[in-house]
């Protein structure tokens, strides 16, 4: 059968992810950028890097690259490579050192790339990462000489090959429908699951969040996000949308940001709410701390009411934000205002709720079998509108099982996403999150919200976070609950006991351990699989 | 008597007391990353009565860092 011949589409160039950054240049071309580790780039410089790189891979391919990889870790490079690929015509396609090597392998074949832009720090790991990989994407390694890496059938471009190039001077045109971004997120399976994100997809968030925010050429925005977390987008793209510039973090910064917050003067704050619980369990967050910020934005895992209101406290000139959103829905589509007054009724579990979803976007809660929950009762949040992305990279089956279309009137069939997560809707049109689908276990019969137990451990003032697992595992029912708490001054006994008086005995944890720091993923969520994990290697 | 540091290092790292040597340091080996930074902080504070606080536990980011910092600062104490 001979495959049907793919329609050539008539582009003409638009608006897309790269034509904020543009625009920004053309009007400030020596505004700063980004700064990396003390050293600044003004829109301008960026600009000509990231065309001269776009420009060097178009002429060595031969022809407008597809998917471009970015294995760069908080680096020029890193960021300079996202507007390359972008400013090329091509996806760009985030990599991370931190992962590892057969991972990052993986990634590079599932997504099929024709070039890699590498950084310094990155390139060590290429040689293995290389290592039967078939056919090797073109490599373009700024910071190094190409003849460290060259091999036969591999085409190397390093710092030498790239000085006489010059910029990039007609970009290829994009249109909405085109992928902007493919990140790989963690599949229950093990497998990493691609998610191609449209230019129309990220305009539209793009749009709301400058309107919503008011940015302007005056902020100065964090780099909390590895750039393989596709929050990292919010703080490049938002920012340079508007002419403002972005400071990277380095890791250590991270757990002590507030020098860092102060030499800068940032006035945006983007993170995962791990870091503010971090810094209160180190007592690191203290009122007033944070003078400059204007916009405070946690996103990523539930936000603990104890952390929302110690960083308004820090933050006291500062917005305060909750926003909630899986990759598929492209980085956020519901948040609440944080307000001292109204939101702590409207708190579940001690977390901020996850509001409202924003304008353009629907949100809804539907059953098991994709029914409308009406009665103010739980259900999976669903969400339709310009956020959600066309489906999974190459896995159909995938894709019509998360993402599907919902009679809403007789005439009108909308297509949501469903996230998984369940969720309760306040009178006040306020979601709540209550935990994953899947973390609505059986214990011994009984149904088991894990949230409602991990809430119930947090209540003692000494406990900074929570994480309750269903354990032992037999059969594939849970015999019981073991429970991680970290915090400081943690009574064990007396934590126990005060469980035990607010739950039921099949909801009491048969054993509380307490840690230091709880593991992360390398997005800097709770990894609640490694938890789990060190409970199986103990039995 | 209190701990020697390198029990307290190879402790929180689960690495042998044997490679805990003055030049080693912050992201050398996978064991001390960032999370595990924090954690050392936290046990090197409960092992020796210190406070470290957010500048200085950007400075102690080598085994060379802490074993001066804790000597000067049990001189001030």
């Amino acid at each position: 059968m001979t495959k049907p011949a793919e329609p050539v589409i008539d582009k003409v160039d638009g608006r897309s992810l790269r034509s904020g950054f543009l625009a920004s240049a053309a009007a400030h071309p020596q505004a700063t950028a980004l700064a990396v580790q003390g050293v600044t780039r003004t829109y301008g410089e960026l600009e000509t890097t990231a065309r001269i790189w776009a420009q060097a891979i178009g002429e060595a391919l031969g022809r407008r690259p597809e998917r471009v990889g970015i294995f760069g870790y908080r680096s020029e490079v890193s960021y300079a490579g996202v507007l390359a690929a972008l400013f090329g015509g091509a996806t760009f396609v985030p990599l991370n050192r931190t992962f590892p090597p057969a991972r990052t392998r993986r990634m590079i074949e599932a997504a099929n790339l024709d070039a890699i832009i590498v950084d310094q720090s990155s390139s060590v790991q290429l040689t293995e990462i290389l290592k039967g990989l078939r056919p090797t994407p073109l490599l373009l390694l700024p910071e190094n000489e190409a003849r460290e890496f060259s091999a036969p059938g591999r085409v190397v471009l390093g710092k030498s090959e790239l000085a006489g190039v010059s910029p990039l001077a007609a970009l290829p045109p994009v249109i909405p429908s085109d992928i902007a971004y493919l990140l790989f997120t963690s599949g229950s399976t093990g497998v990493p699951k691609g998610v191609p994100v449209t230019h129309g997809n990220v305009l539209h968030f793009i749009d709301v969040i400058t309107d919503r925010y008011g940015i302007t050429p005056a902020d100065r925005f964090s780099q909390t996000f590895d750039q393989t977390f596709d929050l990292s987008v919010f703080d490049l793209f938002v920012a340079w949308e508007r002419g403002a510039s972005v400071y990277a973090m380095q890791p250590l910064e991270l757990l002590a940001p507030t020098r860092f917050v102060t030499r800068n003067e940032l006035t945006v704050w983007f993170s995962v709410p791990s870091i503010p619980a971090l810094m209160r369990k180190k007592g690191f967050l203290k009122p007033g701390g944070f003078p400059s910020l204007r916009l405070s934005l946690f996103c990523g895992e539930p936000l603990p009411v104890a952390s929302a209101e110690a960083w308004q406290q820090a933050a006291p000139n500062s917005i305060l934000e909750n926003l909630y959103g899986p990759t598929e829905l492209t980085i956020a589509c519901l948040l609440h205002r944080w307000d001292p007054e109204r939101s702590p009724a409207l708190c579940v579990n001690g977390m901020v709720p996850i509001g409202r979803p924003f304008p353009g976007l629907g949100a809804m809660l539907l059953d098991d079998d994709l029914r409308p929950i009406t009665d103010g009762g739980a259900g999976e949040l669903c969400v339709c509108g310009p956020q959600t992305v066309p489906g999974y990279w190459q896995d159909d089956a995938k894709t019509a099982e998360r993402f599907v279309s919902v009679r809403v009137s007789p005439s009108i069939t909308v297509r949501v996403y469903r996230t998984g997560d369940r969720a309760a809707r306040h009178p006040s049109g306020d979601y709540v999150y209550l935990g994953r689908v899947d973390h609505q276990i059986k214990v011994l019969g009984h149904r088991v919200e894990l949230g409602e137990i991990e809430a119930a451990l947090r209540a003692d003032a000494a406990v900074v976070e929570a994480i309750a697992v269903g354990w032992p595992v037999e059969e594939g029912t849970a015999h019981g609950i073991v429970a991680f708490v970290s915090g400081s001054g943690i009574d064990q006994g007396r934590l126990l006991e005060a469980v035990r008086a607010k739950l039921p005995d099949y909801m009491t944890p048969r054993e509380i351990r307490v840690i230091d720091t709880m593991p992360l993923n390398p997005n800097g969520k709770i990894d609640r699989n490694a938890l789990q994990q060190r409970l199986d290697g103990t039995r | 008597m209190s701990k020697p540091i390198e029990a307290v290092i190879a402790e929180t790292f689960r690495i042998s007391p044997a490679a805990v040597l003055d030049t080693l340091a912050f992201n050398a080996i996978p064991e001390w990353d960032s999370l595990a930074h924090m954690d050392l902080m936290l046990a090197l504070e409960a092992a020796y009565g210190v406070t470290i606080d957010e500048d200085r536990m950007l400075e102690l980011t080598s085994v060379r860092a802490i074993r001066e910092f804790l000597r000067d600062g049990a001189r001030g104490a």
